[in-house]
């Protein structure tokens, strides 16, 4: 599901939702806070001169509605993306080709496959099993070579909009927007813990490395962090006084620390161990959609430190050193609506020309993913412009 | 482990609550149980020759190794250090078949070595390295077999296994003899039916570790040798003779440290603990194994009838709790979760009880910035603490700083 401000209030009255609605929120409560950071940040784009020089290596198309996730596998050598008109595609990156369609109706075997949007799709550590969320409130494992489906998992009472998979490839916990995490057996589909955790549709759930723990985010602005083992909360995460909701969050690749995307056009970076906020991350604009953001360890190039990544709402990606929270890069793109809109569509542009609500870093390869909304509905590839040799 | 991050007395503390029940599959009543090193994994062996790995996140079932030994009961199963293979044996006697010790390989999915025994072994572990296994038997020395590339079999030399000269005649050495490893497996530990013990170190020559001691006064055979982890306990299980069962627990003092290493050691006596339950001449107590944080003893009664479990505070010496739970069928063998409190016993009838520590749900966790109080305080508060415009403004946040932080590593 493609998450707006207005959408959730709808969903979590029961309304099944037709076509977003494309207009703007008017609704001050969301949009204040970033308005109030504009201000608080206005030299951002003066700072913005890219160090370094990123460029379009695909763009792949073939989802017939907004995308909503992007992910790619361990072994960085495959991208799974997800959209709201139910399709999940698996493509090489480095081809720009489409390797597979999964969740095609008469393809995926005797389970079926989703007949709604989904929201979430992430790879099993060994790179073989996808699994999928989706607006049917169901999640579904995929055998990546086959394309089949592999187990379903019923038990979730509306969408479901998020999910992870653990280190050893045996646990799933999923979030949805019936306020419940729920964690399952990726052998059996057994549902074995629920767990209330929020007051407020989760947003987004991530285990950690070892999966002993695993975090879970919320519109209620909250993260939790919650022992796997027993399903006991251990820690709230609770960034500022006015809570903006939380679209994404993800452990850092050494577990100890939390990525969050705020509401309020704010990426946050929080120290488990010592319970506070180490870092924000702005200059972009998210105030309205339920963009997700990833780190990236394998920029290569010039780049030797990790970067922070996330889509924004005008159309462009944004990157951030981790530790000076300086823009380091902008992919630049457009946000629906600007300018050229006879424009069929966003063909042969070089750049997203609606939100990008999706990005992933790919775990081995120079290499960087992102999804946009309805107006554009490609995948990007983007990589490190190679240096000239003079 | 990053649960510990947040959570660092998990590992602690001792079990207290029958938290789950693993139900052995149809036609696979489980007979014995360890854990692998990280203890996310849990190999059963089963009453027909099978092993069966759990996966103990999840509590189901992850793979069947099939039937290793056929028809006979598994009752030795144990893991490598690496946690790639498992060692498992039967005691059972069987009038067709050898007895025989299978290591089996989990990574690869198959039986990596099989060695026949010369008769079945009371108890059989696996070196940590995996590259041999010790195995004991009712009558003669323990044997070590080297299961690398030339197999192999070496009788472990130590004075408990020999005759005794008493009065000037021989008499036969006091079968039987039980071992087991101590730290990486560089000493092993025995402990003879008349109540001596004795530490060799694992070298060709067996070299004495610590000479052995003294026959315990009132004692039947010793059952088990089982050390701490923290290496610097160990624990007997004792049988009785004239009085009930018990655990004595050692301390090794000198031997290793100062350069020397082959100095000799010698041990203390730390305690001596008997069980609870069982007060009748001649009994012991079952399985025996020290908690994680090393700060608790646990022992399963002798008493056939009950599922019974005696817990001891080492510091204190005193009994801190016994579980008892009438419906549960008497205890098997059992097994301890690495850096975890708690317990999974197999229980008579084949299934596996899952004993967890009690987790104190700490509600300051869901709300920040409240404070959870043991009983209620009166609370003095500021002058303008509540007022509608505080005196004193907050403070605004520090800005963050650009401080490298280290998200990798």
């Amino acid at each position: 599901m493609v998450v707006e401000a207005v959408d959730v209030a709808d969903a979590v009255a029961g309304t099944e939702r037709g076509d977003p609605p494309r207009e703007d929120v008017s609704n001050g409560d969301v949009l204040h806070p970033a308005k109030r950071l504009k201000e608080d940040y206005s030299d951002t784009q003066d700072r913005i001169a890219s160090e370094v020089d990123f460029e379009e290596l695909f763009a792949l198309r073939g989802h017939g509605r907004g995308v909503s996730c992007v992910s790619f596998s361990p072994d960085g050598n495959l991208l799974a993306s997800s959209s709201a008109d139910a399709s999940v595609k698996l493509w090489d990156p480095h081809k720009g080709e489409l390797v597979r369609d999964l969740n095609v109706r008469d393809d995926a075997g005797e389970l079926g496959g989703h007949d709604k949007g989904v929201s979430c799709v992430v790879f099993s550590p060994d790179g073989g099993t996808v699994a999928t969320a989706s607006d049917d409130k169901t999640i579904r494992t995929w055998d990546v070579s086959t394309g089949r489906c592999v187990r379903v998992f019923r038990g979730h009472t509306h969408f479901v909009l998020s999910c992870d998979i653990s280190c050893r490839g045996n646990m799933l916990v999923s979030g949805s927007l019936d306020e419940t995490v729920r964690i399952w057996e990726v052998r059996s589909g057994e549902c074995l813990k629920e767990i209330p955790a929020h007051s407020d549709p989760v947003s987004c759930v991530c285990f950690s490395p070892d999966a002993s723990i695993f975090v879970s985010s919320s519109f209620d602005g909250l993260c939790r962090v919650w022992d796997t083992e027993t399903g006991r909360c251990l820690q709230t995460v609770y960034c500022s006084q006015e809570c903006p909701p939380i679209t994404s969050v993800r452990f850092t690749p050494n577990g100890k620390y939390l990525l969050m995307s705020h509401l309020d056009s704010a990426l946050r970076l929080w120290d488990v161990a010592a319970g506070r906020e180490v870092k924000k991350y702005v200059g972009h604009r998210n105030a309205k959609f339920s963009l997700t953001s990833d780190v990236w360890t394998h920029a290569g190039g010039a780049i030797t430190s990790p970067l922070v990544v996330s889509g924004s709402e005008d159309g462009s990606v944004y990157l951030w050193d981790v530790s000076d929270m300086r823009v380091v890069a902008r992919m630049e793109g457009r946000a629906a609506g600007e300018g050229g809109k006879d424009s069929p569509r966003g063909a042969q542009e070089k750049a997203h020309c609606d939100v990008v609500i999706a990005c992933s870093a790919n775990p081995k390869y120079a290499m960087l993913a992102t999804g946009a909304l309805e107006a554009d509905m490609s995948v990007r590839v983007w990589r490190p412009k190679p240096k000239l040799n003079l | 482990m990053d649960v510990f991050l947040l959570d660092p007395g998990k590992a602690n503390g001792f079990p207290t609550v029958l938290e789950d029940l693993i139900e052995a599959p149809e036609d696979h009543a489980l007979t014995c149980v360890a854990f692998n090193p990280k203890g996310n994994l849990l190999a059963a062996g089963t009453q027909k020759g099978s092993l069966l790995i759990f996966d103990f996140e999840t509590r189901g079932l992850e793979r069947n190794c099939g039937c290793l030994h056929p028809d006979q009961a598994v009752t030795s199963v144990s893991f490598t250090g690496d946690g790639n293979r498992v060692l498992t044996a039967t005691g059972f006697a069987h009038e067709s078949r050898a007895p025989n010790a299978v290591l089996y390989d989990l990574a690869e999915a198959k039986i990596a070595v099989e060695v026949v025994l010369p008769s079945p072994p009371t108890f059989a572990r696996v070196h940590p390295n995996g590259a041999e296994f010790l195995a004991c038997f009712h009558q003669g020395p323990p044997v070590i077999y080297s299961i690398s590339s030339a197999p192999s079999s070496r009788q472990v030399q130590a004075s408990v296994c020999l005759p005794k000269d008493k009065e000037g005649s021989s008499h036969p050495p006091a079968w039987p003899v039980t071992a087991n490893y101590l730290g990486d497996g560089d000493r092993v530990a025995l402990g003879n039916a008349s109540g001596e013990v004795e530490i060799v170190r694992n070298d060709l020559a067996f070299s004495v570790a610590m000479r052995r001691t003294a026959p315990i006064a009132d004692s039947g055979a010793i059952k088990a040798i089982v050390e701490n982890q923290a290496r610097t306990l160990i624990a007997l299980n004792i049988a009785g003779r004239s009085q009930q069962g018990f655990v004595r627990i050692l301390q090794l003092v000198g031997g290793e440290g100062e350069g020397d290493r082959d100095a000799e050691c010698a041990s203390n006596v730390v305690g001596d603990f008997h069980d609870p339950a069982c007060f009748a001449k001649g009994s012991s107590l079952g399985w025996v194994a020290f908690s994680w944080d090393n700060g608790h003893l646990l022992a399963t009664s002798g008493a056939e009838s009950k599922h019974h479990l005696s817990v001891w505070n080492l510091e204190t010496q005193k009994l801190s709790c016994v579980l008892e739970s009438s419906g549960l069928q008497p205890v098997w063998h059992a097994a301890w979760r690495p850096n975890r409190a708690a317990l999974v016993t197999v229980n008579a009838d084949g299934n596996c009880s899952v004993f967890g520590k009690k987790e104190k749900e700490n509600w300051s966790c869901f709300a920040p910035g409240f404070r959870e109080l043991e009983k209620n305080e009166e609370y003095v508060e500021q002058e303008d603490e509540f007022d509608a415009s505080p005196a004193e403004q907050r403070t605004p946040a520090p800005p963050h700083s650009r401080d490298l932080v280290n998200i990798l590593t």
